[in-house]
């Protein structure tokens, strides 16, 4: 375990820069990532919202795995921006390890809470 | 739990009783893909209660035999001392009544005399006289021959000097209307009660050792029995409760806190079995829920299915059924997110949506049922349940002649074409079940093609997120290769083969495996017969 209360297997960086709130992933994302992930995942939109970003773009390409209890961190994420509706300032990219098969159908359907909001980059 | 479905045998479904049972390995709560437990923390369990009782008993103990020792050393040394003290002054009194009258007269020779007769007491060392008047020496004798008289001041009559090995003892020599004539000087030898007070403080040593020793032991002893045995045996009654060992009691009878804790730790285990016996009943249920709604009749005109569902300890959510309906038939799979009794909850729910829908309208679109069962299912599971579990679901619908249309999202199916060939994969990109209120739009309805004698595969991450000793999954790849090996073969074979090798790559069996093998029959009459 970091300090940061996150599996050394699974590790989560963000920083802003131009606007833009990055965060990066990596590692294997398991049940022990599940509840420092949606720590994370929970405080995003606020401070998404508060650094008034135009963009919050996740990157995935290097997690090799990610687990179903770990995908509703962004499920709940994702409902709290689609809740937001007009409220929303920012929009979400997610960048995807062609790869990854999993990657490609969960992200897929990640997709479908924004449709016009979320875009998938390869 | 290992069940298995075909229609590819003449007894296209096996009854319940034949259900090939498996005992199912321990796994963490998990959904679809779950992870090993994290490890136990780590109880240092040295110095242990037992070292620490005899480690600060010792050591208690063996402070307060040092003081004592001490104490009564001292004792001893004080009661020799004030013992030969007040010989001393006996015979430095005496000796100076003795002696006024050889002085008075200053009959030196007397006086000398009188002195030396004090050699015959073997515990004086040394005695001299000096004359008042003159301050010279009268009289000096020492038993080892050396001249170290000192001669005492005139007010030196006091308390006797106290040295390491001797004890000199002054007195004005006076006239008996206490007219000073001379002054005397006996040295007493202390090595009589030196050796006396060494063996008093050997004999002190040892009782004090012996006390401390015994009272360590006793109570030790005392402590072992009446708190260490006891907090071992809960400690272990704790580990075996731990490890699943039903009921378990310690056997502490005494009424102090020791033996409250003991009846508050058995009536603790108590509630525990019996809430594991109830979470475990739960359990069962949602395993039977999954189990037992499983499809027993795979019949679909015009294909071959075989099936099979495994489950972890938990329930995992696994789904898949096979519906036939006039003019074809409907295939459904899917993974539900969470675990335990809510995914078997909502496994349920999909099984008995996907079935109402299916026969409201045998002919509807895929798309049209995942969507309508996505409300439903939203609103039980989000609104009235207050979960956050979703599925992955794809429906398929057989609309004969080869066509298989689909909506939904969930694994890639896999199909191996009787004309060769690599296996293809056909994406299914539809939203998840139950994450969403409303998911139109977001369940693009796909077809495919079967031709006689190709072969569909319908799994869940079970198989391809199966990890080995290492945590490397068994993958998509391996799924491919593994199915290309068998595609020939009967659909039970390929079914059973798939499982037997991700079961062989597989470390543990961390979440529910489902296959469902469909080939569409090569010919018209083997469809006939599969009809029938």
């Amino acid at each position: 375990m970091t300090s940061d209360g996150i599996p050394a297997a699974f590790l989560i960086d963000s920083r802003v820069r131009d606007r833009v709130l990055s965060v990066v992933l990596a590692g294997t994302a398991d049940m022990d990532a599940r509840a420092p992930l949606q720590t994370f995942l929970r405080a995003l939109h606020t401070q998404a919202c508060g650094l008034g970003v135009q963009e919050v773009a996740v990157d995935f390409r290097n997690v090799e795995f990610m687990n179903s209890s770990c995908f509703k961190g962004f499920v709940d994420w994702l409902s709290e921006v689609q809740r937001a509706g007009t409220e929303r300032h920012y929009q979400i990219r997610f960048l995807s390890n062609p790869a990854l098969t999993w990657q490609r159908r969960s992200l897929q359907a990640l997709r479908c809470f924004a449709m016009d909001a979320i875009r998938i980059e390869h | 739990m290992l069940v298995e479905r075909s229609n590819s045998s003449p007894v296209a479904a096996r009854p319940a009783s034949e259900l090939r049972l498996s005992t199912p390995a321990r796994r963490p709560a998990s959904s679809m893909t779950p992870s090993p437990p994290p490890p136990r923390a780590a109880v240092r369990r040295w110095p242990s209660l037992g070292t620490k009782l005899v480690l600060v008993t010792t050591l208690v103990l063996m402070l307060g035999s040092a003081l004592l020792f001490v104490e009564l050393t001292r004792r001893e040394r004080e009661q020799l001392s004030r013992g030969k003290a007040t010989a001393a002054n006996m015979v430095a009194d005496l000796m100076a009544i003795s002696l006024w009258a050889p002085l008075d007269f200053e009959d030196h020779e007397a006086a000398r005399t009188d002195l030396q007769n004090l050699r015959a007491n073997p515990d004086i060392v040394s005695a001299g006289l000096w004359s008042w008047k003159a301050d010279d020496r009268v009289a000096f004798w020492a038993r080892d021959g050396t001249d170290s008289a000192r001669m005492p001041g005139r007010d030196a009559e006091g308390p006797p000097e106290l040295g390491e090995t001797s004890l000199q003892v002054t007195r004005l020599v006076k006239t008996p209307d206490a007219r000073p004539l001379g002054r005397l000087s006996i040295v007493f030898s202390l090595d009589a009660e030196r050796a006396a007070y060494e063996a008093s403080r050997r004999r002190l040593f040892w009782i004090c050792f012996a006390m401390a020793a015994g009272s360590a032991i006793v109570l030790l002893g005392v402590a072992r029995r009446t708190i260490i045995s006891p907090v071992r045996a809960m400690a272990a009654a704790a580990q075996q409760l731990e490890d699943g060992h039903g009921e378990v009691r310690v056997d502490v009878r005494s009424g102090d806190e020791i033996g409250q804790l003991a009846h508050a730790f058995n009536t603790m285990g108590m509630a525990v079995v019996e809430r594991q016996q109830r979470f475990q009943d739960e359990l069962d249920i949602a395993t039977r829920i999954q189990t037992c709604i499983l499809p027993r009749d795979l019949r679909i005109v015009g294909l071959e299915i075989a099936a099979a569902m495994r489950t972890a300890s938990e329930v995992g959510g696994d789904y898949y059924d096979v519906l036939a309906t006039p003019k074809g038939g409907w295939l459904a799979i899917g993974d539900v997110s969470g675990h335990g009794l809510n995914a078997g909850l909502m496994m349920l729910m999909l099984q008995s949506g996907v079935a109402a829908l299916v026969r409201q309208d045998p002919e509807a679109s895929p798309t049209d049922v995942t969507t309508t069962l996505n409300r439903v299912v939203y609103d039980n599971v989000r609104a009235r349940l207050g979960k956050d579990d979703h599925a992955t679901l794809c429906l398929f619908r057989w609309a004969g002649e080869g066509k298989m249309v689909f909506a939904g999202g969930h694994e890639d199916v896999l199909i191996c074409r009787a004309r060769g060939g690599a296996c293809e994969v056909v994406e299914t990109e539809g939203a998840w079940v139950g994450s969403m209120p409303d998911v139109s739009g977001c369940m693009p309805e796909g077809s495919l093609q079967l031709d006689p004698g190709d072969v569909m595969l319908l799994y869940t991450d079970g198989l391809t997120e199966a990890p080995d000793a290492h945590g490397q999954l068994f993958g998509h790849d391996r799924l491919c290769r593994a199915f290309e090996e068998v595609r020939d073969a009967g659909v039970s074979e390929i079914r059973d083969h798939l499982l037997a090798r991700v079961r062989a790559w597989a470390a543990e069996d961390r979440d529910d495996m489902t296959v469902v093998v469909v080939r569409r029959a090569a010919t018209a009459a083997a469809a006939s017969a599969l009809a029938s």
